[in-house]
């Protein structure tokens, strides 16, 4: 290269040389989470605040679950309630006051403390106050919370509300710091102080958010020094970063990786169906889908099997239903429609379209959804029936869908493990807003006020079996599939189990640094 | 790359003072002699840009120039005047032949000792706007040759520099300017200046008054002949009217597509000239004295044939009224006719 | 000169102005609303109206969009509504990144694609040439998300020698580098492509030219003849590309900080997009508009710089 020579290409070579070199010489000491106190976790998003009134998904919301208690607590991996801050509760026969006795000598985290009853009621009041909390309609019901004395609460209830209990224990319901929150203000959501097995130690945006491990922990201290939650968007630089070690837990959610990494012995997969239902909704009022030969026929017009076994690569399994069968209430003997394209032919010119119709179908444009609804289009195209498909933006799909105007769209459903707040969604007083179906049956509308009014297990659970029996009766949607939720390990983490609400509490997980 | 030659080539071109030049007399003191001087473009074409032909700009020239002469070259636009110069000067590399300066063999030097002999083989350009770097002062343009050749630097080189401005005719407070405020004649004199730096033996002079105005064309041709006389230059002198060379060249040699087809003393070329293309340029001069019409005037009649496609035996004989059969197959050799002078054309001389 | 740029300046406050503008008008005329986002599948109408309130949201588009020229013009740039946290800061934390980014990315198109385009105009028809210019070409072509995933399964994952994911330690300069340097290249390298390419053609017209002849005259030596005189003469352009270049990193930037999991501005805008987090995506693109602005000032005052016939008055 003659052009080289010159004195400045000189200076430009070994410029290029040394940046090379400085950059080889930092690949030695590179980090990467061989450490053995130190676990990475890589989640989709970064977080945007640790503030349990503003926990905007489930990203938040797993790492919040380290550093928070609740009154309550899910089972470690699973979603029974157990006693947290809380070692014991009473509720009232009439089941609208509920007390409970706080666990005593609870230190906040960094020196914020004894967590009090104070702490307790100011942490509630906050998360239920409209204004300020994204979580508030979760606890609706309470009207007023009482201390009488340091480690007693008395929540008081303005209606009966059997899922308040399971409010309790979610992140949402994580109990924080008074001091704190009022020392702190703005900047508390990226300084949180709670009481849970981790600290919060430090964010930096798009980077990581670290958590330590809290020496003064009411429970069996944590195993695991540091929690280190890294936020990686894109799905394949994820699997790369899992394969070289840079992190440690990966939520795999594709087949293709699935199956690589449950046949490679360098991993561990972790897997459970999720409290999560993958759905394609139309709205009843809209025609022709008033008619409802024509929902039964394009339920049974649609082929899931091929989306769930074919195209997700079992990641997922079919759905009967609109609950996911781990909620408590779940009614596993309905209706569930077989594929039959011929009879939906046949319903379909019994409903008065032989020749099929026109619809348009907006979808968040993800592949979760734009996978099925893409088979579903083909499907329908076969009876007849001419869909036309948008894939849009999550924000917009969600404004249309509750808006009440696109026909056909498409949703997971998140679901506590009570189903509550699930069938509020087929209420008809919901429409526009949550029902998205449009769906207005007076039976139903009955039975939900009932169950959800009752304190009464047995009577709840009655009304819950013939609610869902109803709404597959109805054709109300197509009930697609339960995604699983599987993590993959590297072989030096022991003791995480995947759990059906994705949290990734990490206080009873420990690293095996001999392992390989 | 390898380049197809056209005819086969002479083995090895003359040697110096031989006297086997065109105009070398025995006896001259030789500053430049140019040996059989080729120089083909090759025509790049097709999707694969191969070669599919050359643009024959110098097709086998070879003359020689005196210390302290001017030595004119005239013809046509296109014929090679440009690419000959450059070639000499080694600034365009040659297909074939040979230069001399002060009997050495300048294509032969090593590239350093070429640089070193830039300072004394100079070069004005015909246009003065693109021929000076516009990102530079005059100071600059004008000076950059004293340091690159370590003749002068710092306040040494400032001081040469005015100098060298006030020698062209220009104030020494213009070092500071850039070229595009300076008018035409005035750039030109700023690259003469810069030609005169190193104190050069030969300056070939390529049409350095074309471009300007006719008003301020003399003032130009003046400095030059000044400059002349002061340095003790020898110019090789190009344009491509004969007109202008009239008055300035000692000797004048006629190109025609990329070959000389007439080479004598000025006088004797505009008294008597002898190739036909010559009387053609020569008509094309305007005649104040209706006397001078006394030999019919010969008037060039068709386009210049492309360089690239030069017709067979005589170039001219496309245009040249006297063209015979033999004019068309057979190329007439460059033969001394007298003391001082040759000619290429089977029917004079 | 000075007077020129403070002119400049002024003349960026309408162009600010109406890009603000449009932003706060699309960004609010979209369907979407940040408060749904927000409460999400279970967001009950009470909340839905007692959120939009104490958010301000309920306001008609006028008042809000006062309010928010009013905060701009004293430097507030507002709340992110899905974070809480001050826009200003949201941004501070991530503008390093995004810098270093970018002109890490430039430096390398220029530093990179400069000589590239040199060497290939020096020695037009050479198999050096064609292979910078097919590589060039391949380049220009190539997409950002792509390449950066070919860059990380070679270079991090193959072979090694850079992590896959962040930024590194920001306080450790060696760690910094070395997460830079595939980012840089992936989004760097089109950049690289696109100054080859025009390096190679201005040079190549720029050594046609007489002046370039009479610096040879001179007796230079070949380097400077091509360096001082003839790039010189073809920086222009090839500043102007590099200018462009940086129009084009913006886009790049969000994809390769997508890829390789790095803070950044790009990423930022496109998330609060998504989250219809109306404040934020204001403020980033007002933050943005302003170093397009400047990078443009300092393309044209590198003009002046280049070129003695240009002046600006
Ligand atoms: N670099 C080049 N590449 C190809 N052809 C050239 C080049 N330079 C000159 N030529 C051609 O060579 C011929 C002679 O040109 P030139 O020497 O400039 O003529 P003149 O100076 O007598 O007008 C012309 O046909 C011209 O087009
Ligand atoms: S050789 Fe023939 S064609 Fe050529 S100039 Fe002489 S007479 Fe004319
Ligand atoms: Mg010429």
């Amino acid at each position: 290269m003659r052009f080289l020579r010159g004195r400045k290409s000189r200076l430009l070579t070994l410029t290029i040389v040394a940046i090379m070199m400085v950059t080889l010489v930092g690949a030695g000491c590179g980090k990467s989470s061989k450490d053995t106190g130190v676990l990475k976790i890589a989640q989709t998003y970064d977080m945007k605040g640790l503030d349990p009134i503003n926990l905007p998904s489930v990203t938040e919301s797993q790492i919040a679950g380290n550093i928070y208690d609740g009154l309550l607590q899910f089972e470690y991996g699973g979603t029974k309630l157990q006693p947290a801050l809380a070692t014991e509760w009473t509720i009232s026969p009439d089941g609208k006051t509920y007390t409970f006795k706080l666990r005593k000598g609870v230190q906040f985290h960094k020196d914020y403390g004894e967590m009090t009853s104070a702490d307790v009621k100011f942490s509630l009041d906050r998360v239920r106050d409209k204004k300020i909390s994204q979580a508030a309609s979760n606890f609706a019901s309470i009207d007023s919370i009482d201390t009488p004395d340091a480690s007693t609460v008395v929540l008081k209830l303005n209606r009966t509300d059997p899922a308040l209990l399971t409010a309790l224990a979610a992140p949402t319901g994580g109990i924080v710091s008074k001091k704190a929150v009022e020392k702190l203000g703005k900047d508390y959501s990226i300084n949180p102080v709670g009481t849970g097995p981790f600290a919060f130690e430090a964010w930096k945006a798009n980077t990581e958010t670290d958590l330590v491990a809290n020496k003064k922990y009411w429970g069996s201290a944590p195993k695991i020094q540091k929690l280190v939650f890294v936020p990686i968007p894109e799905p394949t630089t994820m699997y790369m970063a899992f394969e070289k070690g840079e992190v440690d837990v990966i939520q795999v959610t594709d087949g293709e990786h699935y199956k690589k990494y449950k046949g490679d012995a360098k991993f561990q997969v972790s897997e459970i169906a999720g409290l999560i239902t993958r759905m394609i909704g139309f709205n009843q009022q809209i025609k022709p889908f008033d008619n409802p030969k024509v929902r039964q026929a394009v339920v049974m017009g649609f082929n899931r099997d091929k989306v769930i076994n074919e195209m997700f690569g079992n990641i997922s399994t079919k759905a009967k239903g609109f609950l996911a069968p781990s909620v408590p209430g779940y009614e596993p003997n309905q209706e569930d429609p077989p594929y039959d394209p011929v009879k939906a032919k046949q319903l379909l010119t019994e409903a008065g379209f032989p020749d099929g119709f026109k619809t348009v179908m907006e979808v968040p444009n993800i592949d979760r959804f734009t996978v099925p609804a893409t088979v579903f289009q083909e499907d329908m195209r076969k009876l007849g029936i001419t869909i036309e498909y948008k894939p849009i933006d999550t924000a917009t799909a969600l404004a249309n869908q509750r808006k009440g105007s696109v026909p056909i769209w498409s949703v997971s459903w998140n679901q506590d493990p009570v189903p509550d707040r699930v069938m509020m969604r087929f209420h008809s007083s919901q429409y526009p807003g949550n029902n998205g179906f449009g769906y207005k049956n007076p039976a139903v509308d009955k039975l939900i006020d009932e169950a959800l009014a009752s304190s009464d297990d047995k009577v709840r659970s009655a009304d819950f079996s013939k609610i869902q029996q109803q709404i597959a009766k109805d054709y109300v949607g197509i009930w697609l599939d339960n995604e699983k939720y599987i993590f993959a390990l590297s072989k030096k983490v022991k003791g995480f189990p995947a759990d059906p609400r994705r949290s990734l509490r990490m206080f009873p997980v420990s690293i095996d640094p001999n392992a390989k | 790359m390898s380049v197809v030659l056209r005819q086969s080539p002479v083995p090895d071109p003359a040697v110096p003072g031989a006297g086997t030049g065109p105009s070398a007399a025995p006896g001259r003191d030789v500053l430049l002699e140019a040996v059989d001087i080729k120089k083909y473009f090759p025509i790049y074409g097709g999707v694969l840009s191969r070669v599919v032909g050359h643009v024959y700009a110098v097709d086998g020239v070879s003359f020689s120039v005196q210390r302290g002469e001017t030595f004119g070259l005239v013809g046509e636009s296109g014929c090679g005047k440009t690419t000959l110069g450059m070639t000499i000067l080694g600034l365009t590399p040659a297909t074939f032949g040979k230069v001399y300066f002060e009997g050495r063999d300048i294509f032969k030097m090593p590239a350093g000792e070429m640089r070193r002999l830039r300072g004394e083989m100079q070069v004005i350009f015909q246009d003065p706007y693109g021929s000076l770097d516009p990102r530079m002062t005059v100071g600059e343009i004008v000076g950059e040759p004293l340091s690159a050749h370590g003749a002068a630097s710092g306040a040494r080189r400032v001081e040469r520099v005015k100098e060298l401005l006030s020698v062209v005719g220009l104030q020494p407070m213009h070092a500071n300017r850039y070229p595009h405020e300076f008018s035409g004649g005035q750039r030109q004199r700023i690259g003469i200046a810069r030609a005169l730096a190193l104190n050069p033996k030969l300056i070939i002079c390529d049409e350095p008054v074309s471009a300007l105005d006719v008003s301020i064309q003399s003032q130009i041709l003046n400095l030059l002949d000044e400059l002349q006389d002061q340095f003790k230059l020898t110019y090789v002198f190009i344009a491509h009217g004969l007109h202008v060379i009239k008055h300035v060249s000692d000797r004048i040699g006629v190109m025609y597509l990329g070959k000389l087809v007439e080479v004598a003393p000025s006088e004797e070329l505009f008294r008597a000239p002898l190739h036909p293309y010559t009387e053609a340029l020569l008509s094309a001069i305007p005649v104040p004295d209706p006397d001078a019409k006394r030999q019919g005037r010969v008037i060039l009649e068709g386009d210049v044939p492309s360089p690239a496609k030069p017709p067979s035996g005589c170039r001219f004989h496309t245009r040249c009224v006297l063209a015979t059969d033999r004019c068309r197959t057979e190329e007439p050799v460059l033969r001394q006719t007298g003391a001082e002078r040759s000619v290429a054309c089977h029917l004079r001389g | 000169m000075l007077q020129y740029i403070a002119r400049r300046l002024i003349q960026t406050i309408p162009t600010v102005l109406l890009v603000t503008t449009f932003v706060f008008l699309i960004i609010h005329l979209v369907p979407g609303d940040p408060v749904e986002m927000i409460l999400g599948d279970y967001a009950t109408p009470d909340s839905i109206v007692a959120m939009r309130g104490a958010l301000g949201l309920d306001r008609p588009l006028g008042t809000q969009y006062v309010s928010f020229l009013t905060g701009l013009i004293h430097g507030d740039l507002g709340t992110s509504i899905r974070t809480q946290r001050p826009v200003m800061a949201e941004i501070r934390q991530r503008f390093p990144y995004s810098m270093m980014l970018a002109f890490g990315a430039v430096a390398v198109s220029t530093v990179l694609g400069v000589p590239v385009g040199v060497l290939s105009a020096t020695r037009p028809g050479s198999w050096q040439d064609t292979i910078s210019m097919v590589g060039a070409l391949i380049g220009v072509s190539m997409p950002t998300f792509w390449l950066g995933l070919m860059l990380l399964f070679l270079f991090a994952m193959k072979l090694s020698w850079f992590p896959v994911i962040g930024a590194g330690d920001i306080g450790n300069i060696p760690d910094t580098l070395q997460h830079l340097v595939l980012p840089v290249l992936a989004i760097g390298l089109s950049g690289m492509a696109l100054t080859a390419r025009m390096t190679r053609s201005t040079m190549l017209e720029v050594l046609g030219q007489d002046y370039i002849r009479t610096a040879r005259s001179k007796g230079l030596a070949k380097t400077i003849v091509i360096y001082k005189h003839a790039l010189r003469n073809a920086a222009i352009p090839v500043v102007t590309v590099v200018g462009m270049n940086i129009g084009h990193l913006l886009g790049g930037a969000v994809l390769a900080e997508t890829v390789f999991a790095r803070p950044g501005l790009g990423k930022m805008v496109v998330d609060a997009i998504l989250a219809r987090d109306y404040p934020m995506v204001q403020g980033a693109v007002f933050i943005i508009a302003m170093v397009f602005i400047l990078v443009n000032l300092l393309v044209d005052v590198t003009y002046a710089a280049l070129d003695p016939r240009i002046h600006y008055n």
